[in-house]
């Protein structure tokens, strides 16, 4: 597939012996490419960089904060100069003059500091990588979600593999870029597998694929989006395409490409409370949906083989985080819980 | 007029809740649950009392 075709290693003669050269990138081609975003949210990209006013800094996001995601790291090792040329393309087309690539580790600043890539190593925390965090931090400030959206502070940020993305649009052009994917989704996007499968690993698929044959072999229920994501049922799981819209309809989440498949040894609701207790533990806690909703749902979790009262009180709780928080870190932990307490609904009756 | 709440500025302190009832909520420790963020024209004014209030200036509406 396409990116992994790119990936030349860490040496830029070699890749751009494999590549080629990169053509400038104009607002107009990646509108008809129609790239959306790959760190999560699969915005439209186009859309997100005609938002920036005055921009001054591309942002390359390599944080990958979240546990279930290996396809940064991947791409970051394998591909490292096809990013750069994604990042190049795109701050020659918003008249930026600083790219920034943001990672959790260090190892990259002798490869891509002299094509003129400041890379920085952000704080290792799952919320560093929120792109409002990130933008605050890579400013001066601390490394916590804000209120101002990026674009109106003149920063661009976006997923490394959105800019590996562009970085093969620079050269083969939008029409190129379409002929895999869906129409409301093109291109090809980079999925961790994980978990109870006979391959896990960073695979690369075009968007709309079939996720059964990716697990197959596997049998327990899938955590899709990340820990921030969704459960759904070893039936439903295996009947899944793997492209935004039609994930989300379907109550899953294809968020920054992440796929887990749960071991038949373990319970679904055990896995749930350790990832809430781990995701409660990562907020910024400014908000009050983070300070004190994250805590109070945890706990209620933990009662919830003790207590008759924890599961109405853990449901009330959790809708409350719902669109109330300073980011959308809550939200995911509310569709955490309330997916988890749909698919392993058979393990709440075992406990009453 | 709608009225939205900067959920980072919030700290929680209550006095929009007691100034615009007709909108606002409270949670279980104190911070707004938004029913409506449509304001009727009869709220304007208490709406815009409210924001004023804000010690933290959180309550934001817009035109």
């Amino acid at each position: 597939m396409r990116l992994m075709q790119a990936a030349a290693g860490t040496s830029y003669a070699a890749h751009t012996e494999r590549n080629g050269g990169i053509r400038p990138l104009t607002l107009a081609e990646v509108e008809a490419s129609g790239l959306r975003g790959r760190g999560g949210g699969w915005f439209p990209t186009a859309r997100k960089m005609a938002s920036v006013r005055g921009c001054s800094t591309v942002i390359v996001n390599g944080m990958e904060g979240e546990p279930l995601s290996e396809k940064d790291g991947w791409l970051l090792t394998h591909a490292p100069h096809l990013v750069a040329d994604g990042a190049i393309a795109a701050a020659e087309l918003l008249g930026a003059r600083e790219i920034v690539l943001a990672v959790a580790r260090d190892g990259l600043a002798g490869v891509l500091g002299p094509r003129g890539v400041r890379v920085v190593r952000g704080p290792d925390r799952y919320l560093s990588g929120q792109e409002s965090a990130l933008a605050g931090w890579v400013r001066g400030g601390r490394p916590v979600p804000a209120a101002r959206r990026p674009a109106d502070r003149g920063i661009f940020v976006s997923n490394a593999e959105t800019f590996a993305h562009l970085g093969l649009i620079a050269r083969h052009g939008a029409d190129w870029f379409r002929s895999a994917g869906t129409a409301a989704a093109p291109g090809t996007l980079l999925l961790t597998i994980s978990g109870a499968v006979a391959r896990p690993g960073v695979v690369e698929v075009p968007v709309g694929s079939p996720l059964a044959p990716l697990i197959a072999g596997s049998s327990g229920a899938v955590l899709t989006g990340g820990y921030g994501g969704a459960w759904i049922g070893a039936q439903g799981a295996r009947s899944l395409w793997l492209e935004p819209e039609a994930m989300r309809e379907r109550g899953a989440v294809l968020g920054p490409g992440i796929v887990s498949v749960l071991p038949a040894t373990v319970s679904g609701l055990s896995d749930t409370r350790r990832i809430v207790r781990w995701m409660a533990a990562q907020g910024a806690g400014q908000c009050g949906p983070c300070r004190f909703g994250l805590p109070a749902v945890a706990a209620d979790l933990d009662a919830l083989d003790l207590d008759p009262g924890a599961l109405p009180r853990l449901r009330a709780r959790a809708e409350l985080l719902r669109g109330r928080g300073g980011c959308a870190h809550p939200d995911g932990v509310e569709r955490l819980v309330s997916s988890a307490l749909d698919v392993f609904a058979h393990e709440l009756r075992a406990a009453a | 007029m709608r009225l939205t709440v900067d959920r980072i500025a919030c700290d929680g302190a209550g006095l929009c809740l007691r100034t615009l009832p007709e909108l606002l909520a409270a949670d279980e420790w104190g911070y707004p649950i938004v029913h409506r963020e449509e304001v009727p024209d009869a709220l304007r004014r208490h709406a815009k009392n409210a924001a004023h209030l804000c010690p933290r200036i959180a309550l934001h509406l817009k035109d």
